[in-house]
């Protein structure tokens, strides 16, 4: 996962391979630190990750009976913020597909529900045709039914941009940029340490932050001790974090953001050489 | 103040309280699948704060979705016309 765009050759001009090492994994957040980058490129990501990675959501639903307090706008509102694990490889966006926007088997899927009262609705009752395709967090509550009430509907998923709908935006990035401290004063500094709570290290000439997670922290600790160190933000160096809503893993959300990017930076290529 | 939030029948947000939402309005991030956890933890005992952090809410968007929101849907679902 570098930052160039494919047709760049390593070591042309002023060029610089950007480098990310992960600092922390979880299941649904990835933490990187990017170096010999800029902000334009990781704000474009960002771009790319919250509105043009495709993700499927719940499009259309149609009720065959709601006896439920709410009213079928709500639920269908419901319904379609359900995230599901989303399998890129099987799907098409619709208007990219064979069918031509009518829907079919390679761009749909069909999910249905059928419960009777007293009962909570989880998204786990939710019955998907394809077994890939299934609510990521099946204890999401999608509403209550009481004693003689019935909830019953037809839904179809599709694949769809955050451009789009905020129902399909796949995850969240956000950056900071690394700050380089400069000592001025040592006594100070060392002061300076001591109250970090070990969020700061020193030894003795540098400082440098231990977890990258608590710089807003570690610039209010400096900005209370102004004789003590120089701040300077970087801006090559960021702190990324990745968070997935659950439809692709961080690995694919950024993998699938970089190929979206790529096919753009394609696409305006080709019309720049059609310009006479 | 609950009392009074449930008179006017909103919430904090002036939203109609029915379920707990979703997704967070602000960053987008689903949520409602923590809620009956938030408070089956809280009634053993735990703290609001600490169940909250193990349940990974870390921004205050989020936390404020579950703090500003009560579950009304069974008292209004009495009073649905069928
Ligand atoms: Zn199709
Ligand atoms: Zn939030």
């Amino acid at each position: 996962m570098t930052g160039q765009s494919k047709k760049v050759e390593r070591g042309e001009g002023e060029y610089k391979m950007a480098e990310v090492k992960s600092l922390k994994q979880d299941k649904l957040r990835g933490i990187f630190l990017f170096e010999n980058t800029d902000h334009t490129y990781l704000n474009t990501l960002r771009r790319i990750i919250t509105n043009r990675v495709p993700v499927m959501a719940i499009d259309e639903v149609k009720f065959m009976e709601n006896g439920s307090a709410m009213y079928d706008e709500q639920i269908a509102l419901r319904l379609g913020l359900v995230s599901l694990t989303t399998d890129l490889e099987s799907y098409f966006v619709r208007d990219k597909c064979k069918c031509k926007g009518e829907g079919c088997a390679r761009c749909t899927l069909d999910l249905t529900l059928n419960k009777a009262g007293p009962c909570t609705v989880y998204a786990s009752d939710l019955k998907s045709k394809d077994p890939a395709v299934k609510p990521m967090f099946p204890n999401t509550p999608i509403t209550k039914l009481l004693e003689g009430q019935t909830l019953k509907f037809e839904a179809k998923a599709i694949l769809g941009t955050g451009k789009v709908h905020a129902k399909f935006v796949p995850g969240l990035m956000f950056y900071t940029s690394v700050p380089k401290f400069k000592v001025k004063d040592a006594k100070e500094a060392k002061k300076l340490v001591e109250e970090s709570n070990k969020v700061l290290e020193s030894d003795g000439k540098k400082l440098a932050l231990s977890d990258y997670s608590k710089t807003d922290f570690a610039l209010s600790l400096v900005e209370d001790h102004p004789d003590a160190v120089e701040v300077e933000m970087s801006s090559t160096d960021y702190v990324v974090t990745i968070e997935s809503w659950g439809q692709l893993s961080v690995k694919e959300l950024m993998s699938r953001a970089i190929e979206v990017l790529d096919e753009e930076l394609d696409e305006l290529e080709a019309e720049i050489k059609d310009l006479k | 103040m609950i009392q009074r939030q449930e008179q006017r029948g909103r919430n904090r947000t002036g939203e109609e309280k029915m379920l707990v939402p979703i997704r967070c309005f602000s960053c987008g991030k689903p949520i409602a699948h923590l809620w009956e956890e938030l408070h089956a933890r809280m009634a053993k005992g735990e703290d609001r704060q600490k169940v909250m952090d193990s349940l990974g809410l870390d921004r205050y968007c989020c936390r404020a979705q579950f703090l500003g929101h009560i579950d009304m849907i069974e008292d209004i679902a009495k009073f649905k016309k069928n």
